[in-house]
C-alpha cells in the first residue's frame, strides 16, 4: 500500500498542555495578558535576532570559534602560569612560534589544495640537520648553507609533489612513506656528523642574529615567519595562483574544468610545504645550533592539530593562513604550558590527541551544520502591532466600503506583459511599464496594441518617474535607480548608499529599490522596501515586519545617495507633494502612509497621514483633482494580524514549515484610493473576486483614465474616471506645461 | 523521564512528535482534475446527504430533504446533519442532536436526542437497530472547524435500539468519527477524521478497534459501500502543513479562536478564497492571475474509491484551483457516481466511473 509511509509518521495527536481549557478564564487574561504582552514588545525591540543570522552568513564566522578556543586557552594558561605574561616567555615562545608557525603554515597549503603531507616532521629534520651540517661541521657561510636548505626543500618537495600531483599517488601513502624515508635518511647521516655538530659552534655574528637577535625587542625569527605569513596570506586571497589553489582543493574537477593546471598546482604546493619546512629547520638550527636524534618526531601530529583547530578543512578548499596562525599559536600555548606545569610528555601527547578528535568533529559539524542554521535562523519576525483596520462592510459608511467599480476595466497588454509593477505615460501618451524579462517596454497609442521593447535594462523595473528633460527615471529591483534616456541610453545612477553606522551586514548596496519621485530640484527621492530580501522573496519580508527598508536621496548635483528616512517597514510608494518641501510614502507591511518633509520649516519630520488602512499600501500618485491615488497590493487578513503580536509562532513557522505553507500577506484582492494631504479617504475602487487584478501595486491617472499596475499581473488595467479632466497630464504639475 | 525530558526538547528543535510532516498525495491518491471536470448537475446551498433510497436519490439542503429532479421532500426543525435509508425508512441525523425516523412503520420516531448531540454519520445494522457516530461531545456538528481546533477527542459511537428506544455507547475518545460503514463481516468501518486514520471496529468488541489506514494526507469523511465492491471514501479537506502546525501553537491556537471570526481561521474549510481576509500561503499567491493547483490550500475536493479492505485504489480531486471543494456524500446512479460537494453547494456526475469493479469484490 503506497500510501504508508516507510517509517511510521510521527503519529499527530497534538496533546493538548496541562491546564487546556476550552475558554481562557476572562479575569486573569486582562492583568497576566497585558503584562506578557508588554514583555514581548520588550523583548523583540531591545534583543535584535536578526543579527544573528547576519552574523552566520559571514565568512569571517568561521574563524569565530578557533579565536574563542584562543582567547580561553590564552585566559587559563595565563591565570594558572605565574611568568606566562612576562617578556622572557613571551619572546621564546615567539622564537618557538617562528619555527612551529612555518611547519603548520606549510601543512596548511597542502591541506587548502585538498591534500596532506605527513612528511613536514621529517623534511624539518632534514632541514635541521643539513644547517647544522652546513654552518657546524663544513663551516659553510650562512647564506650558502641557507641556499642549500632551499634546495633541500626543493628537492623533498618535488618527490612528494610529483608523486602525488604528477603520478596521482593517494597523498596519506605517499608522504607516509616519505616521512619514514626521510627520517631514514636522517637517521643515516645524523651519527657521521654527531660529533662534528656538538663540537663546533659556528662564529657568525648573522647567525646568532638568526637564532638569537632581535629588532626593536622582537625576535628576528618571528619577524622573518611574519614576513612569510603575511606574503603567503596576500597570495592566498588575493592573487591568482593563491585563488587556484583554493579552487583546486574546493573542486578539483570543476577547477580542471575551469582550465586550471591541477597537476602542477598540487605538486607547487608539496614544494612549498618542504621548503617551508626546511626555513623552519635552519631558524630551528639557529637557535639552538645543534640537532639532536629526536628532532622532528611527532611534528606533523602537532602540525596537523594547529591546522585543524585553527578551523581549516580537512576537504580542502577552506582556511586561511589566519586560520593556521591561531591553530599554531593555541597549539603552542597548549603544549608549552602543559611542559611549564610539568605535565609527562605521553599525557601531554595525548592532551593534543584529543585536541585533535575535537577540533575534527567540530570541522566536520560546523561545515555541514551551518548552511543549515542560517537557513533557519535568518527569518526572524518581530512583533509589531497593527491598529484595527477600518470596515470594508458595504453599507457600514467606511471610505473602504466593497463596490464593484473596477470590474468592467479594459486591459493593456493581455498576456504579453508580464510583471508590469507600475507604468507611466509620456506627453505624447505612449505608455512605459517593465516586465519580469527585464525590459521597459513602449505602448503606442491610441489603442496601445502595436508595443515594443524600449529599453533591456537586464532586472525587473518597479517604480517610473520621468524628470524635467523627459528622460525616465526607474527602480530596478536587484540593481538600483537608473535612467534611460529618450535615446534609449540606460544610466546606472544608483547603487549605494551609505553603509548605516551599526549594521553587521554592509547594506551601502541597494538589494531592492522600489519607488520613486524627483523633487523640483531635480533630487531624486527613492524606497528601498528591504534590505534583508531579495527581490523574488520579497513577500517574506512581510513575516518580519521589522524596519528593513529606508528612504534614500540621490542628489545629481554630487551624484552621491545617502539614506534620508532610516527603519522603515517596506517603505514602497512615493509621490511628492504640491508644496515643493514633502512627500507622501507608503509602508507596505505598515499598512500607513506619511508625508516626509525634506525641506522648508518643518524639515526632517514625518507625520502619519493613513494609520488604519484595511491593506497594504503601495504606490502613489497625483490625480487630476490635486488628490492622490493610492494603490493596495493586498488586504489584511485577521489571522496574519493576529501572528504579527506573536513573533514567536512566526519564527517557528518558518523554522518548521516549508515557504509554500507559510502564512502570507492576501495578495491576492486589491484596491485603488483617493486621499488628500489630510489623509481623509474619499473614494475607493474595488475589483470583487480579483478576477482581472489581482493584485495592483500601482496606479496612475493620464487624461482621464487610470492604468493599473501589478506586479504579478499579466496586463495594465484601465479605468476612464468618471468626470476627470481629459486633458490632464501628471507631467504638467511636475514640470509646466511643454 | 527520558520522554518527559524529549518532549520539550523536540518542541524546542522542531524534532520528532513536533515535526510537522504532511503526507504526500501519491500512489492511489495521485492528483487529477477529474472532479473539477465532472458534469455539473445542480447548485443548492449546503447540498448533503445524497442517499439512495426506495424513493430515489435525495439529498439535503439545510433543513430541507429533497428529491433529486423531484422538489422538497420534508422540511426538519433543524439542519440535517446525516441520512441513511432502509427500505421506507429513513434515518435523520439533526443539528439540534438525536436522530429522526421518517416513512416506513416507525415513522415519526425519534431517538437518542440528548446523547446523540453531534450526529455526524448514522446507518441502518439491521432493521431494528441504528450505528451512529456523534461528532463531539463538545460542539454541535456545524462547528465541526471549532472541535478541530480545540483539538476535539470526545467523539463516540453509538447502537441505537429502535424497538427498546434507547442508546448504548459502543466507544468514545474519538477524534470526530466522520463516517461509518459495514464490513462485508459484520463489523464496522470508522473513519477517525482529526486522527487522519481509518479504524475498524468489532461491535461485540469495540474497545479495541485496529487501525486499518494511518497517515492520510487528508481528513478522512463519509464511507459509503460501492455497488461493484469495495466502498467510496469522501474526504473534508486535505491536510495543511500549517494548520498541522497551528495545532501544535496552543498560544496562537487559543487566540485564533477566542479573538479570529471563524471564517477567517487557518483552518480546513469545506471552501476557500471567498473573502480577503481568509488566510493566504506562500505558494496561493496568484501568478500572472493563476492559482497553481499544487497551491497549499485549505479546501480540496476528493472522492476515493476503497476495495473492500478499505485501502483507496482511484480517485478523483479538485484541486487548490479548483471549487468542486469539501465533498460529503456520493450516490450511485446506475453506473454514474454522483458526488455532492458541500463547499460550493454543487452537485457533480462522474460518469461511469460506478462501473468500475474492484478486486476482492
Amino acid at each position: 500500500m503506497a500510501l504508508r509511509c516507510a517509517e511510521p509518521e510521527p503519529a499527530f495527536d497534538p496533546v493538548p498542555p496541562r491546564g487546556h481549557t476550552k475558554a481562557l478564564p476572562k479575569a486573569r487574561t486582562s492583568a497576566s495578558a497585558r503584562w506578557k504582552k508588554t514583555l514581548t514588545k520588550f523583548r523583540y525591540k531591545y534583543i535584535p535576532d536578526h543579527v544573528l543570522g547576519e552574523l552566520l552568513a559571514k565568512r569571517w564566522m568561521d574563524n569565530a570559534i578557533p579565536f574563542a578556543a584562543l582567547v580561553i586557552v590564552i585566559i587559563v594558561f595565563g591565570s594558572v602560569l605565574p611568568h606566562f605574561f612576562s617578556i622572557d616567555n613571551i619572546s621564546e615562545m615567539s622564537r618557538q612560534f617562528a619555527e612551529l608557525g612555518l611547519v603548520v603554515l606549510a601543512l596548511a597549503i597542502v591541506m587548502l589544495s585538498g591534500g596532506i603531507d605527513l612528511s613536514v616532521g621529517s623534511v624539518f629534520a632534514l632541514g635541521v640537520l643539513l644547517s647544522t651540517i652546513g654552518m657546524n661541521a663544513m663551516g659553510w657561510s650562512v647564506g650558502l648553507t641557507f641556499i642549500a636548505v632551499l634546495v633541500l626543500g626543493v628537492v623533498c618537495g618535488t618527490i612528494n609533489g610529483v608523486l602525488v600531483g604528477y603520478l596521482r599517488l593517494r597523498a596519506f601513502l605517499t608522504t607516509l612513506v616519505t616521512l619514514i624515508t626521510f627520517r631514514s635518511i636522517y637517521e643515516l647521516v645524523y651519527p657521521k656528523f654527531s660529533t662534528q655538530i656538538a663540537g663546533n659552534l659556528p662564529d657568525s655574528a648573522v647567525w646568532n642574529f638568526i637564532g638569537e637577535g632581535d629588532l626593536f625587542g622582537v625576535p628576528s625569527s618571528f619577524i622573518f615567519t611574519a614576513i612569510v605569513a603575511i606574503a603567503f596570506h596576500l597570495v592566498l586571497s588575493r592573487m591568482r595562483p593563491g585563488w587556484r589553489l583554493m579552487a583546486v582543493g574546493g573542486a578539483r574537477r570543476s577547477a580542471y574544468n575551469a582550465g586550471i593546471n591541477v597537476r602542477r598546482t598540487i605538486c607547487v604546493t608539496y614544494i612549498c610545504s618542504s621548503v617551508l619546512c626546511c626555513i623552519a629547520g635552519f631558524l630551528n638550527a639557529a637557535r639552538l645550533s645543534t640537532a639532536g636524534s629526536d628532532v622532528g618526531i611527532g611534528l606533523e601530529i602537532v602540525a596537523l592539530t594547529a591546522v585543524v583547530l585553527g578551523g581549516n578543512s580537512l576537504g580542502g578548499g577552506r582556511g586561511s593562513v589566519a586560520k593556521a596562525v591561531i591553530g599554531a599559536v593555541i597549539v603552542l600555548i597548549l603544549t608549552n604550558g602543559l611542559i611549564a606545569m610539568s605535565v609527562p610528555g605521553p599525557i601531554n601527547s595525548l592532551v593534543l590527541g584529543v585536541v585533535l578528535i575535537g577540533a575534527v568533529f567540530v570541522d566536520v559539524r560546523w561545515l555541514k551544520n551551518r548552511d543549515k542554521i542560517l537557513n533557519k535562523v535568518y527569518v526572524s519576525p518581530t512583533y509589531y502591532e497593527l491598529p484595527p483596520a477600518k470596515s470594508t462592510k458595504p453599507g457600514s459608511g467606511s471610505p473602504y466600503a466593497l463596490n464593484d467599480k473596477l470590474r468592467n476595466v479594459g486591459a493593456i497588454g493581455l498576456g504579453v506583459i508580464e510583471g508590469a509593477e507600475d507604468m507611466i505615460l509620456d506627453r505624447d501618451d505612449n505608455l512605459y511599464c517593465g516586465n519580469r524579462h527585464g525590459d521597459i517596454m513602449r505602448f503606442f497609442p491610441p489603442d496601445y496594441v502595436r508595443h515594443e521593447i524600449f529599453a533591456h535594462v537586464g532586472g525587473q523595473p518597479l517604480g517610473f518617474a520621468i524628470d524635467r528633460d523627459t528622460n525616465i527615471n526607474v527602480c530596478i529591483g536587484g540593481m538600483g535607480l537608473y535612467m534611460v534616456t529618450p535615446a534609449r541610453e540606460i544610466i546606472k545612477l544608483s547603487d549605494e548608499t551609505n553603509r548605516s553606522l551599526l549594521s553587521v551586514t554592509d547594506d551601502s548596496r541597494l538589494r531592492l529599490a522600489d519607488d520613486l519621485d524627483i523633487a523640483p530640484d531635480g533630487r531624486v527621492f527613492f524606497s528601498e522596501a528591504t534590505t534583508r530580501f531579495e527581490m523574488h522573496e520579497w513577500p517574506v519580508d512581510a513575516l518580519e515586519s521589522r524596519g528593513n527598508g529606508r528612504i534614500i536621496c540621490y542628489d545629481p548635483r554630487t551624484g552621491k545617495s545617502h539614506t534620508e528616512v532610516p527603519n522603515l517597514i517596506f517603505p514602497n510608494g512615493i509621490c511628492m507633494c504640491a508644496d515643493g518641501q514633502s512627500f507622501l510614502f507608503a509602508e507596505t507591511w505598515g499598512c500607513r502612509v506619511s508625508r516626509y518633509y525634506y525641506g522648508g520649516p518643518n524639515k526632517g519630520k514625518t507625520e502619519v497621514l493613513i494609520s488604519d488602512a484595511p491593506g497594504y499600501p503601495d504606490n502613489i500618485n497625483r490625480a487630476s483633482d490635486g488628490n492622490y491615488w493610492l494603490a493596495f497590493v493586498g488586504m489584511r487578513s485577521p489571522a496574519l494580524d493576529l501572528a504579527l503580536t506573536m513573533p514567536g509562532f512566526r519564527r517557528r513557522m518558518a523554522r518548521r514549515c516549508a515557504p509554500d505553507a507559510w502564512l502570507y500577506p492576501n495578495l491576492n484582492t486589491g484596491l485603488v484610493i483617493k486621499f488628500n494631504e489630510k489623509g481623509e479617504v474619499l473614494e475607493s475602487l474595488w475589483d470583487l473576486g480579483g478576477k482581472n487584478h489581482p493584485m495592483i501595486t500601482s496606479v496612475r491617472e493620464h487624461k482621464g483614465v487610470l492604468y493599473l499596475g501589478g506586479i504579478y499581473n499579466n496586463r495594465v488595467g484601465t479605468y476612464k474616471i468618471p468626470g476627470a479632466d481629459p486633458n490632464w497630464c501628471a507631467l504638467d504639475t511636475y514640470w509646466g506645461k511643454a | 523521564m527520558i520522554a518527559f525530558l524529549k518532549r520539550p526538547l523536540d518542541d524546542f528543535f522542531g524534532r520528532g512528535e513536533a515535526a510537522i510532516t504532511v503526507p504526500v498525495m501519491d500512489g492511489p491518491l495521485k492528483p487529477n482534475q477529474r472532479l473539477e471536470e465532472a458534469e455539473r448537475l445542480l447548485t443548492a446551498q449546503g447540498l448533503d446527504n445524497l442517499v439512495s433510497a426506495s424513493a430515489g436519490i435525495l439529498y439535503s439542503s439545510g433543513p430541507v430533504l429533497h428529491k433529486l429532479c423531484g422538489g422538497e421532500v420534508k422540511r426538519f426543525p433543524s439542519v440535517i446533519t446525516c441520512l441513511a435509508a432502509h427500505g421506507e425508512t429513513l434515518a435523520v441525523g439533526l443539528e439540534s442532536g438525536g436522530v429522526f425516523l421518517h416513512g416506513g412503520p416507525r415513522d415519526g420516531q425519534t431517538i437518542g436526542e440528548t446523547k446523540l448531540s453531534c450526529p455526524v454519520a448514522v446507518l441502518f445494522f439491521d432493521s431494528d437497530t441504528l450505528i451512529a457516530a456523534n461528532g463531539s461531545a463538545e460542539h454541535r456538528a456545524g462547528e465541526w472547524r471549532r472541535d478541530l481546533m480545540s483539538l476535539g477527542r470526545s467523539g463516540s459511537l453509538w447502537r441505537l435500539d429502535l424497538n427498546r428506544n434507547d442508546a448504548t455507547r459502543l466507544m468514545d475518545g474519538l477524534a470526530w468519527p466522520s463516517g461509518i460503514a459495514l464490513t462485508p463481516q459484520g463489523s464496522l468501518y470508522v473513519s477517525e477524521c482529526w486522527r487522519h486514520r481509518l479504524l475498524k471496529v468489532r461491535t461485540h468488541a469495540p474497545g479495541k478497534p485496529e487501525t486499518i489506514l494511518h497517515g492520510l494526507p487528508a481528513y478522512p469523511g463519509r464511507i459509503f459501500p460501492a455497488s461493484r465492491g469495495g466502498y467510496w471514501l469522501t474526504f473534508l479537506s486535505v491536510r495543511n502543513q500549517l494548520v498541522d502546525f497551528v495545532l501544535r501553537e496552543h498560544a496562537y491556537r487559543k487566540r485564533m479562536i477566542a479573538e479570529v471570526p471563524e471564517r477567517f481561521w487557518m483552518a480546513p474549510g469545506l471552501s476557500s478564497n471567498a473573502s480577503f481576509e481568509e488566510p493566504l500561503q506562500g505558494s496561493g499567491l496568484k501568478q500572472m492571475g493563476i492559482l497553481k493547483p499544487w497551491a497549499a490550500t485549505r479546501s480540496y475536493g476528493l472522492v476515493a474509491r476503497c476495495d473492500v479492505a478499505l485501502q483507496p485504489v482511484l480517485s478523483y480531486h479538485s484541486r487548490a484551483d479548483g471549487m468542486i471543494h469539501g465533498v460529503t456524500s456520493v450516490a450511485e446512479q446506475g453506473d454514474d457516481l454522483l458526488v455532492g460537494a458541500k463547499g460550493p453547494g454543487v452537485l457533480v456526475r462522474l460518469a461511469g466511473v460506478a462501473a468500475i469493479p474492484v478486486a476482492g469484490a
